[in-house]
């Protein structure tokens, strides 16, 4: 929506401000920053763009309008300003957020327009971006800003659609049902070839007491028929049923879900093209102790190789993408890969939609459940340990992931995974009855993965370790000094599997990683109130190979943001 | 319930444990084949029994396989003649038609000779090594129009030249059959034209008005000769082509198109060269006085001349031989 739409907006604004006025059904809320940002390359760098510059003011304000008490409307509208935009010149004004909804007979609770949607790890799930656990403050300050500019809210998918959801009470067998469904539009018609994509999907879930349930889930992406003419362009289907269970003994949860997918690829006279079939399990038990503080789960999972959930599989970070900061780097002058810094600083990497082929990722972040627990061919248990105490001074979270490959990927042999998790916080104010705070946080990803070459094919061998550490102390009231640190290593050798359409393996790269990536940041930050801060910081990035030092180069940053929540 | 529950799940994870005991097939391609040890399975050989005649066989099949997926290279290389024909793919073996041979050649042409062959990988240093025998070659007047090849005792008409211009018979070094004709000619100054043989009509070479070429096939129809030069400057071979817009029958000068191209013999290429020029290349003529729209299904004739650039020569020469259209792809 550009500039000439604003008198249609500016319209809708005073409507609702006239309204507010005289009987007090509309509430605003809303976000405002302004940043800008300097970014270069060192000295040494002499045949790439050296610097890039880069700011912009945004005000989002939220329309919450309630015409009935069982209704509800809410817009978000941005205004925003890049930096350089004088006298309006690239100002833009945004419709981000535009959704209706309601309880119809004080039963049944629907949406329309922008919904967030969510099932479970194995159908819908939107997987948090990778080496985002425990992050220090100054980075999950950053990466916060970006996963709300891309709408990311917890693991939820934000689509366009319509969602319902009710509830039955029963006198026998279970307590109730909750049951709800979606449909959400993945994609639009194209020039008469693309057709239309929808995805929909239903949940049952019967409740027999406060701690268990029984249930099914349900979701399809299909192409929709007859929304092209295009006799030759196959269309598409993808859906995963699965049921789920949780079940509380004494003290102890047993949980477990089970599925298959069927993807099927049909031409116009639905005759089949491919049709793939997979399926997974995964079943655990979960036990409390210390009043809830400590909690200790392990589970066991299977997940075919064939097993397709474009819902769960598909990834929020998009590594094909080119970073938006000096993308071309080095002597070599090569187009840089998704790294930490972007990670962290960089909102265009997002992935909006989702998507029915794997999409790539980065081997040295982890490749060991790089599609989260919808990970396909994988099989192994798993293990977690979560600790914080009652006054939220210390916590601290262990996972360890041990798996095989379910099938060998080109022989027989097959791959074994560790993938590590450790972070921990400790707020040292409240240990020690500090006024001001000081706290410090810490986290270490380690991910492996092995396979015999029987000395007839290179062996696998590829380790990744990843450290994160962060500090925020409070010199003085409200002025906070913020540190952290991010460093990833990786070493050895795997092979990447090249996919078709219907992602099947069709080939392989094999190839060796032996780098480093490095990324420090600093800042002070002044917070006016819990709503309003001033944040400036610096970051240095830098990225070593052991074996091709002409592709190592470093990227600075500084940083400086205005935000404030009203 | 609770039990139900209990049961399915226990049930369901033995199930699956032991399920997953199983060894099942890999998935994708052999890895082994990709990046295995290499190693040949079988050697190389072909179909025939060691005599190939490619006026009735179409082609001559290798075979031989090896271990991994490798890219390959099959040389062939006529004792006689010095033809020579490369063959590569990409494969495990040689089953498909990638290991097919179907007597052509990469330059000039193989006679009936014994030939070398060959058989190398790029990665691997392994190589095969076996001999074919062609009884007879291949028969190229069915993959165009031949306008001019030589063949046969009969005089040659050439106009203008300096006297000097002569049909070569019975040679050994002809790229293909027995005969090529030398040009020859001097460049006083200015004049361009040096010689030329008489146009060639459509009408002598297919019985028909026009040669059968389609208009939308331009780029894709090809003029290919073989040249020898003698290293002399300022030699050019024109190739010009008539064309009978109105549709008369025949061409006229005053009032239709011609299109010619002019090839400038290098004067390092003192050995044959296979030449091939597609007609979308060819230019108009500045002198035509037709629509000015090349239209290849209207050509009546063709003209092959010995050229220069107008700059004084006191000789201009080369050898020509095997002038011929293929449609589709170059000779």
């Amino acid at each position: 929506m550009r500039m000439k739409k604003i008198p249609i907006i500016i319209a809708l604004s005073t409507i609702g401000l006239c309204t507010y006025a005289q009987n007090q059904k509309v509430t605003f809320n809303g976000a405002a920053r302004s940043s800008i940002e300097s970014n270069w390359l060192p000295q040494t760098d002499t045949t790439n763009i050296d610097q890039a510059t880069g700011g912009n003011t945004v005000v989002d304000l939220r329309l919450d309008i309630k015409p009935s008490d069982n209704i509800r409307l809410k817009t978000d509208l941005r205004f925003a300003n890049p930096m350089g935009g004088f006298w309006g010149q690239g100002a833009t004004i945004q419709l981000r957020h535009l959704s209706l909804k309601g309880v119809a007979g004080n039963i049944f609770k629907y949406r329309f327009g922008d919904i967030d949607v969510k099932m479970t790890p194995y159908t819908l799930y939107n997987y948090d971006g990778e080496l985002s656990k425990n992050e220090a403050e100054i980075f999950r300050f950053t990466r916060d800003i970006n996963q709300e500019e891309n709408f990311n809210y917890g693991n939820f998918w934000h689509q366009q659609g319509v969602d319902g959801a009710f509830r039955l009470g029963f006198d026998k067998f279970i307590q109730s049902a909750d049951i709800s469904g979606f449909m959400v539009r993945n994609r639009s018609v194209e020039g008469n070839i693309i057709p239309d994509r929808l995805q929909g999907g239903t949940v049952v879930k019967c409740n027999i007491n406060s701690g268990s349930y029984i249930g099914f889930n349900y979701i399809s992406l299909f192409d929709l028929p007859k929304t092209v003419s295009n006799d030759t362009k196959e269309k598409y289907q993808n859906s995963v049923s699965t049921a789920i269970a949780r079940f509380t003994v004494k003290d102890f949860i047993l949980f477990g879900e089970a599925g298959a997918s069927v993807s099927a690829y049909t031409d116009t006279s639905a005759v089949a093209l491919k049709d793939i079939a997979g399926n997974f399990f995964e079943a655990g038990i979960t036990k409390s102790l210390l009043s809830k503080q400590l909690t200790l789960q392990a589970s066991y999972r299977r997940v075919s190789d064939d097993f397709i959930s474009a819902g769960a599989q598909t990834k929020r970070i998009n590594y094909s993408a080119t970073p938006q900061v000096l993308p071309l780097v080095s002597e070599k002058s090569f187009t840089r890969s998704v790294g930490l810094f972007d990670l962290v600083k960089d909102q265009t990497i997002y992935n909006p939609s989702i998507t029915p082929q794997l999409m790539p990722y980065d081997y040295s972040l982890n490749h060991v459940t790089p599609y989260g627990k919808a990970t396909p061919n994988r099989k192994g248990i798993s293990v977690a340990i979560d600790y914080t105490d009652s006054a939220h001074v210390y916590a601290s979270g262990l996972s360890v992931d041990l798996l095989k490959d379910v099938r060998g990927e080109g022989t027989e042999e097959l791959r074994n995974y560790l993938l590590f998790n450790w972070n921990g916080m400790l707020a040292i104010h409240k240990l020690i009855d500090l006024d001001n705070t000081l706290q410090i946080t810490a986290g270490i990803q380690y991910a492996q993965s092995n396979r015999d070459g029987k000395s007839l094919v290179p062996d696998v061998n590829l380790h990744s370790i990843a450290y994160d550490a962060g500090v925020v102390l409070e010199l003085a009231p409200r002025f906070d000094v913020l540190a952290g640190a991010k460093l990833l290593t990786v070493e050895g050798t795997e092979y990447a599997s090249v996919r078709n359409e219907f992602n099947e393996i069709t080939d392989y790269s094999v190839f060796s990683l032996n780098n480093k990536q490095t990324l420090y940041a600093g800042g002070i930050r002044y917070r006016f109130n819990d709503n309003i801060a001033l944040t400036l910081q610096g970051s240095t990035y830098n990225v070593t190979h052991v074996q091709k030092s002409e592709y190592d180069f470093s990227i600075q940053q500084v940083y400086m943001i205005f935000s404030m929540k009203f | 319930m609770k039990k139900i529950v209990f049961y399915i799940l226990a049930a369901t994870i033995t199930t699956n444990l032991f399920l997953g005991c199983e060894k099942e097939d890999p998935i994708g391609p052999n890895l082994v084949d990709l990046y295995g040890p290499f190693r040949i399975l079988d050697s190389l050989t072909y179909t025939n029994s060691g005599v190939i005649n490619f006026k009735t066989d179409s082609v001559l099949q290798f075979s031989g396989s090896w271990t991994n997926m490798a890219e390959w290279k099959i040389e062939i290389k006529g004792r006689t003649s010095g033809a020579v024909k490369t063959i590569t793919g990409k494969s495990k073996n040689l089953d498909s038609i990638a290991g097919q041979w179907n007597g052509s050649a990469d330059g000039i042409f193989f006679r009936k000779e014994v030939c070398d062959v060959v058989f190398s990988f790029k990665d691997y240093p392994d190589t095969m090594k076996t001999t074919v025998t062609i009884a007879e070659p291949r028969d190229y007047s069915k993959v165009g129009y031949i306008i001019k090849h030589f063949e046969g005792s009969g005089a040659e008409e050439f106009w203008g030249g300096n006297g000097k211009q002569a049909k070569r018979i019975n040679k050994s070094d002809a790229p293909e059959g027995t005969n090529y004709f030398y040009m020859e000619g001097t460049e006083g100054g200015s004049s361009y034209w040096i010689g030329s043989f008489p146009p060639v009509s459509a009408q002598s070479i297919v019985a028909k008005p026009y040669f059968p070429l389609n208009d939308a096939d331009t780029a894709t129809t090809y003029i290919n000769f073989f040249v020898r030069g003698y290293g002399t400057a300022n030699t050019f071979i024109n190739f010009q082509i008539l064309e009978d817009d109105n549709g008369d029958g025949v061409y006229t000068e005053a009032s239709e198109d011609s299109f010619s191209y002019r090839y400038q013999v290098p004067t390092t290429a003192t050995t044959w060269q296979k030449v091939s020029i597609p007609l979308s290349k060819l230019q108009t003529e500045a002198n035509a006085a037709g629509n000015s729209k090349m239209e290849i299904s209207k050509i009546t004739s063709m003209f092959v001349m010995l050229f220069s650039n107008g700059i004084a020569t006191s000789k201009l020469a080369c050898d020509i031989d095997f002038v011929i259209i293929t449609k589709g792809k170059p000779l």
